[in-house]
């Protein structure tokens, strides 16, 4: 799977299954224009399909529409953990990389094929719904929670649905996150500062050892560059920080490359959060990857029931990353995702904004 | 799963003379599924940060010493996890060890007990004062204050902060 991605720099399912009456529908069709030579197989009910194993439900993508929700609050925020007020819009579920810590091989393990929803409009009309109902607010809203934003977006073309409308709305921004560089389709719109797109980073040492399929660090950078001169915003998320032999040489080259491609005044904002693994996601990646180093470093169970780095530990390496952050690029928003006040006051020195505050001030980027 | 389900499913792809090993701390001390469970995940993860064999560990001669040794099997497997978790964290062992250190070196007496947190995580420390009087009352909170003074909880909450 990783060697067909690189090649083309698109995501190229073995399969796509079209659940029946949405032959049709524009992300169809256009996943059978740009991937013509994929077999299609229309399917009477996406529930029948059988489960099969987690990494080859990823080469399998499933067209259907989303019957539920669109739009949930980020769970981030439960459980004693200082919260940024972030709002998740899911398009698709499941993603065609294969980090060794996402958590989507617990959360998704029985998923026989990776979707992607044929109705973004009801989606963006929910989002509509939610804007106008509340004007005075201003929204953070990503589309990475489930699936990385960007990874089908060559083939769905998803983004030219969701740009020109938040480019139109005023007190909302939209997020999207990924591991790719797919921004082709990205690059010919003009989100009128209102799109932020981020990528996951860590160090190359890192991304060999735990990120497997996603593009290169230098694709990416190039991706980013490409991004942030067609004037969108750029969002950083060093999360997880993988502790790894030379991890603070890593993350201090890491984040002057950024530094490097995007000038500061383009990023909207940083964030920081240690691995966390939730005691079923350990099992699994056990079971996947015996022997995986993420597993052996020294993490207990936190607050929420995730494993961290112990609690000493991980504030070192937040306060070594923040020091290279605030160095390389001075004055850009920097904030800590899934951890308690507590940590967040020993990072920073001062407790975290209540969740409305702070999401109010990353949302005016 | 049973014990033996366990050890069969994680020992398939060990040498004959890990299972040995095993089967024999199996055999003194006796774990839960439970225990057992732990004890295999911990021998992976210092397997897989040293990139040796799962069964390495065991060779350590303190784990064989006390598989070996006297008592009872639960106490024996009490005083073996802890060895092998100090193996297995050893940073955390240690700065847990340090963090000991100075609670006692704070010497507050029978009336006041230090408790640090659970794996060092939270960053708070419980103090509880046992008094049966004002006069008690007023000991313990006078020599909380000369350790304040001189340092010495400044130093315990500092081992908690960062490593």
């Amino acid at each position: 799977m990783d060697a067909r991605w690189y090649e083309s720099g698109v995501f190229v399912p073995e399969e796509v299954l079209i659940e029946r009456g949405c032959e049709e529908t524009p992300i169809a069709r256009r996943c059978r224009e740009r991937a013509p030579d994929v077999p299609v197989r229309v399917i009477d009910d996406r529930h029948a399909l059988v489960s099969q194993d987690f990494a080859a439900a990823k080469r399998r993508l499933l067209l259907a529409p989303r019957r539920g929700a669109f739009l949930e609050h980020c769970p981030a925020g439960t459980r004693g953990m200082a919260c940024c007020n972030y709002l998740v819009l899911t398009f698709a579920s499941n993603c065609p990389m294969d980090c060794r810590y996402c958590f989507l091989q617990d959360y998704l393990a029985d998923a026989p094929a990776l979707t992607a929803y044929v109705n973004p409009d009801d989606a963006l009309a929910e989002v509509g719904r939610l804007l106008d109902a509340h004007p005075e607010r201003r929204f953070r809203i990503g589309t990475g929670e489930l699936a990385d934003s960007l990874a089908l977006d060559p083939l769905t073309g998803l983004s030219r649905d969701l740009v020109p409308f938040f480019a139109a709305r005023a007190n909302a921004l939209l997020e999207l996150k990924t591991k790719t560089d797919c921004v082709d389709d990205l690059v010919t719109m003009d989100p009128r500062e209102r799109v932020v797109v981020s990528w996951s980073l860590a160090p190359a040492a890192a991304v060999r050892v735990a990120e497997a399929g996603t593009a290169p660090l230098p694709a990416r950078f190039a991706a980013m560059r490409r991004a942030a001169d067609a004037g969108y915003k750029i969002g950083i998320h060093l999360d997880p920080l993988i502790e790894h032999d030379g991890w603070e040489e890593g993350y201090r080259d890491l984040v002057q490359a950024i530094a490097s491609a995007v000038p500061a005044e383009r990023v909207a904002w940083v964030s920081m959060g240690a691995l966390r693994l939730s005691p079923a996601l350990r099992t699994r990646m056990r079971a996947r990857f015996p022997g995986t180093p993420l597993l052996a470093g020294e993490q207990i169970v936190a607050a929420d029931g995730k494993w961290r780095d112990f609690q000493p530990l991980r504030v070192g390496m937040y306060r070594n990353v923040r020091r290279c952050v605030e160095e390389a690029l001075p004055r850009v928003p920097l904030y800590l995702c899934m951890e308690t006040p507590d940590v967040w006051e020993r990072v920073f020195g001062t407790a975290p904004l209540r969740d409305q505050e702070l999401g109010a001030v990353l949302a005016a980027r | 799963m049973t014990r033996d389900e366990i050890l069969a499913a994680r020992t398939a792809g060990w040498s004959a003379d890990g299972r040995a090993a095993l089967a024999f701390i199996v055999e003194r001390l006796r774990p839960s599924a439970h225990h057992l469970g732990d004890i295999l995940d911990w021998l992976d993860d210092i397997a897989a940060r040293e990139g040796a064999a799962p069964e390495a560990a065991l060779g350590d001669a303190e784990l064989r010493a006390i598989a070996a040794g006297g008592g009872s099997a639960p106490e024996r497997l009490k005083r073996w996890k802890e060895r092998l978790r100090r193996l297995r964290y050893p940073r955390l062992a240690a700065r847990e060890a340090a963090v000991a250190e100075q609670v006692r070196a704070l010497a507050c007496g029978p009336a006041v007990t230090v408790t640090p947190p659970p794996a060092l995580e939270g960053g708070v420390v419980t103090i509880t004062i046992r008094a049966r009087s004002a006069h008690e009352l007023g000991d313990a909170v006078e020599t909380l204050r000369q350790r304040l003074a001189r340092g010495d909880v400044a130093r315990l909450f500092a081992l908690l902060d960062e490593a």
